[in-house]
């Protein structure tokens, strides 16, 4: 059975427009316009107990609004919504008890307090025995590696312990669901590391459900088998994330090592998005001309050496968007 | 019911670690709810002069006790509202099954426990600048009188958490609360004890809740003119009304909210 | 001339932003009115009980209240939001974004903003002024004063709230200070004669609000002779420098004690 379900999710936003200026204030203090935009528009698909999906999309695409509705903050103008067959909006205890929602950009945490106040607050909240409650926090702390830092006030704390203290406070009433938006925002590489391992672990251990929105390709890529892409409010592709280099990334990066520098433009031929630095070169090559560039490059240039690889997620990604269309 | 409980004792515990972070704001706060005191330094000079019907000792002792009654039951729960709506953090708290009202209403009490023993300091400096305005009421109008401001704060709190909610609705809806907030200065026998109104004000303003915020537990505790008990009724009413208010605004705002985001 | 454009584009932004929230503008005009009926109220209670707030005639006492409602109303208008982002900005360390700036920090630091909600205030304090001054049958000369007198009243509100605001520099969590000033005005809207003594000199002397509200009144009508009234502009501009140099202090701590 499906743990989460969006079926023909849909939310119009009204939004009330003004012109710039101090007149622009006026007219817009006296009578004021709105205007009907769509954020999202009948999207479905279906989350399976224990999958972890990366939900890719450009800014303003309609990622937060889709998980706002799937946690119950939103209700869909249209549409339905069912999350461990619960209804979503009209957040019953039960439902609320099983998920969690974690926002990059906001905090729960209480800024002049230590860490632990916040837990204990959501020990309460969620009722978790006071037994349990501690192992939990000394379980999560270790594999988080925030262990000295739980009596420190949040606002002593950098971005990444933040972060990792937020994600203790919203796990640590074990939910089943994790509705993860941008938990990686602004981190350093390190603490996106960290955050990432933890998600991957707690939800194998506990057979959860996440679903996962982020900026850094490399969550997408660590963590998640299966994708699914959302462009102004609609649904772009829900597959495999190797279905989806396949579909949309029919090319190969070709690097090239040359002895001797080239002249600016000898490449345009071979193959789109030149990259022309001195005596290194980067192309994508179409997978059904791959082996003819290829021969011709190494016929026409001098080459030290020459790699074929994969493109980085974030290019294909990025195509797909800018081109706008499936 | 004791799982409610055993949440606001949590709740409490953390609040008042978090109100302790802020007791420099709330010397402040309460060093500018002194403005009791200068109303008492005019009625009693106008007392020494011969022209009123009290004695300055009787007016010291009424308005230290509105001082006290005024601060206990001092809300803010609009404003902390509608920062959780401003702020998104709501978001958190609705994703929680707990009521945000008994958060916000933890705060509140959390908060009193920080206020009180500044209270009683402000009480012994009192005590020495103006001896024998203070007098022992008695237990039963002390315990009245307690009870009556313990009221009189719920009713205050209940309107200023439906003033919060309408958040949901307006922006920046907390300027509504000021309305509120004005007329309590007036009709709450802050200016002057209520019985030096003229008549008619007062009659006007009987069965409204402001002559009985204030005025009802200062009249147990001063003992300046015998307290009303009608002003239980009063106050209890407008209560059962507010809190009816407050749960209608929650439920439609949490309708709305669901329906136009953070 | 620099400082005055920028002061315009910002309260224009700052004005702009607020609009956006009209309900608020509406209760804040409704509540402006009654609580301006509300002062009066009071100051009707003590005549009506006989009690003349120390020898003052009633119109001359609604000239009290119209300074102390004046001072009151640029609290709202501008050193209230203002002076709570010294706070704000020493929390979340924004402040450094404008010691950056090639300007007055001072001066950015107290016109950022302008609170809507005051403009209700400002004009019910102005019609108080007016109608008190003419009531008292104020000459020529007491108007020009008035006028004159009103300025440092402004000024002395403003130099000692912004010398309250900027301790937030080292005790971060201020906000109500400013909330202490206003209420302190408050108690104030009567002459200082009504009081008993003890609170006539602490007015005076320990919270300089005597110079705020009777000071002006007490020139205008020119009942200055034997009162300190006079020392308004001194007391006025002493503050005002006062809070210059405090500011300066306080950044020289905040900059060597700021990593």
């Amino acid at each position: 059975m499906s743990v989460v379900v969006a079926n023909r999710l849909s939310k119009m936003y009204q939004v009330a427009e003004k012109e710039p200026g101090l007149a622009g204030t006026l007219r817009h203090f006296v009578a004021r316009r709105y205007k009907q935009i769509a954020a999202v528009r009948e999207v479905s698909f279906e989350l399976g107990e224990g999958e972890i999906v990366g939900f890719l999309g450009p800014n303003g695409a309609g990622k937060t609004t889709t998980l706002k509705m799937l946690t119950g903050l939103l209700y869909p103008t249209s549409g339905r919504a069912q999350v461990l067959g619960y209804v979503p909006h009209e957040r019953r205890s039960g439902f609320l008890k099983q998920i969690t929602l974690v926002m990059g950009n906001k905090a729960q945490l209480i800024w002049d307090l230590p860490v632990l106040d916040t837990l204990r607050v959501n020990a309460a909240v969620y009722e978790i025995p006071e037994v349990e409650y501690k192992k939990r926090v000394a379980q999560f702390a270790e594999m988080l590696a925030i262990e000295d830092i739980l009596t420190q006030p949040v606002r002593k704390l950098s971005l990444g312990q933040r972060m990792k203290a937020e994600l203790l406070a919203s796990l640590l009433h074990h939910p089943r669901v994790l509705f993860l938006d941008e938990p990686t925002l602004g981190l350093d590489v390190n603490a996106q590391v960290a955050v990432r391992d933890f998600v991957r672990s707690y939800a194998r251990e506990r057979g959860a459900t996440v679903l996962l929105t982020s900026h850094y390709m490399a969550d997408i890529e660590a963590l998640a088998e299966r994708v699914i892409l959302i462009h102004e409010g609609r649904l772009l592709f829900d597959g495999g994330l190797e279905t989806l280099l396949d579909r949309f990334a029919p090319y190969k990066e070709v690097r090239l090592d040359l002895a001797e520098p080239a002249p600016a433009g000898a490449f345009d031929a071979f193959g789109e998005g030149v990259d022309f630095e001195g005596r290194s070169v980067r192309l994508l090559v179409t997978k059904e001309r791959l082996t003819g560039v290829v021969a011709a490059l190494l016929e026409r240039f001098e080459v030290r050496d020459l790699t074929v690889d994969e493109p980085p997620l974030e290019e294909v990604i990025g195509r797909i968007f800018a081109a706008g269309a499936v | 019911m004791s799982a409610l409980t055993a949440k606001m004792r949590t709740l409490l515990s953390v609040y008042y670690a978090y109100m302790l972070e802020y007791r420099a704001e709330i010397v402040f706060w309460v060093l500018g709810g002194l403005v009791p005191f200068f109303f008492m330094a005019a009625w009693s000079e106008a007392a020494r002069q011969g022209h009123t019907a009290y004695t300055p000792g009787e007016y010291e002792r009424y308005f230290f006790a509105v001082f006290i009654a005024r601060q206990l039951a001092i809300v803010w729960a609009n404003w902390t509202f509608s920062d959780w709506v401003r702020t998104g953090k709501l978001s958190f708290h609705l994703l929680q099954p707990l009521d945000p009202a008994w958060r916000i209403l933890a705060d509140h009490a959390a908060e009193r426990g920080v206020r009180l023993p500044m209270l009683a300091l402000i009480g012994l400096v009192f005590a020495l600048l103006f001896p024998g305005a203070l007098v022992w009421p008695g237990w039963a109008p002390l315990l009245l009188g307690l009870a009556a401001s313990t009221l009189a704060f719920l009713l205050s709190f209940l309107v200023a958490y439906s003033v919060g909610l309408l958040s949901f609705w307006f922006e920046d809806a907390t300027e509504i609360f000021e309305l509120w907030y004005v007329l309590m200065l007036f009709f709450s026998g802050m200016l002057a004890p209520l019985s030096l109104y003229p008549e008619a004000v007062q009659r006007a303003v009987y069965y409204t809740p402001f002559p009985h915020l204030v005025y009802l537990p200062a009249s147990y505790w001063s003992g300046l003119e015998p307290a009303d008990p009608r002003g239980f009724a009063v106050l209890g009413f407008w209560a059962l009304v507010f809190f009816a208010v407050a749960r209608l605004l929650w439920r439609a705002g949490r309708r709305r909210f669901s329906a136009m985001g953070a | 001339m620099r400082y005055l454009r920028l002061a315009g584009i910002f309260w224009a932004a700052s004005a702009a932003a607020r609009m956006e929230y009209r309900a608020a503008f509406a209760v804040s005009l409704v509540a402006a009115v009654v609580e301006t009926a509300g002062k009066l109220f009071g100051v009707y209670l003590f005549y009506s009980n006989g009690y003349d707030l120390g020898g003052w005639r009633w119109q001359e006492a609604l000239l009290v209240l119209g300074f102390a409602q004046l001072v009151d109303a640029f609290f709202i208008l501008l050193f209230q939001p203002n002076l709570r982002r010294i706070s704000e900005m020493v929390q979340d360390g924004t402040l450094d974004f404008v010691l950056l700036k090639p300007v007055d920090g001072q001066f950015w630091m107290s016109v950022q903003q302008v609170g809507v909600v005051g403009f209700p205030y400002l004009v019910t304090a102005l019609a108080l002024l007016l109608f008190a001054g003419s009531a008292s049958g104020l000459p020529a000369g007491g108007w020009g004063l008035l006028g004159v007198a009103a300025v440092a009243a402004v000024l002395l509100g403003y130099a000692v709230a912004f010398l309250l605001a900027t301790t937030s520099i080292w005790f971060v969590k201020i906000f109500n200070v400013v909330y202490f000033l206003s209420s302190m005005i408050w108690s104030a809207q009567y002459p200082v004669q009504a009081y008993a003594r003890p609170f006539r000199l602490f007015m005076t002397f320990v919270l300089p609000v005597y110079f705020m509200t009777t000071a002006p009144a007490e020139l205008a009508l020119g009942r200055a002779q034997a009162s300190w009234a006079w020392a308004l502009f001194a007391v006025a501009l002493g503050f005002f420098l006062l809070s210059r140099a405090f500011w300066r202090f306080a950044l020289r701590y905040y900059s060597s004690a700021s990593s």
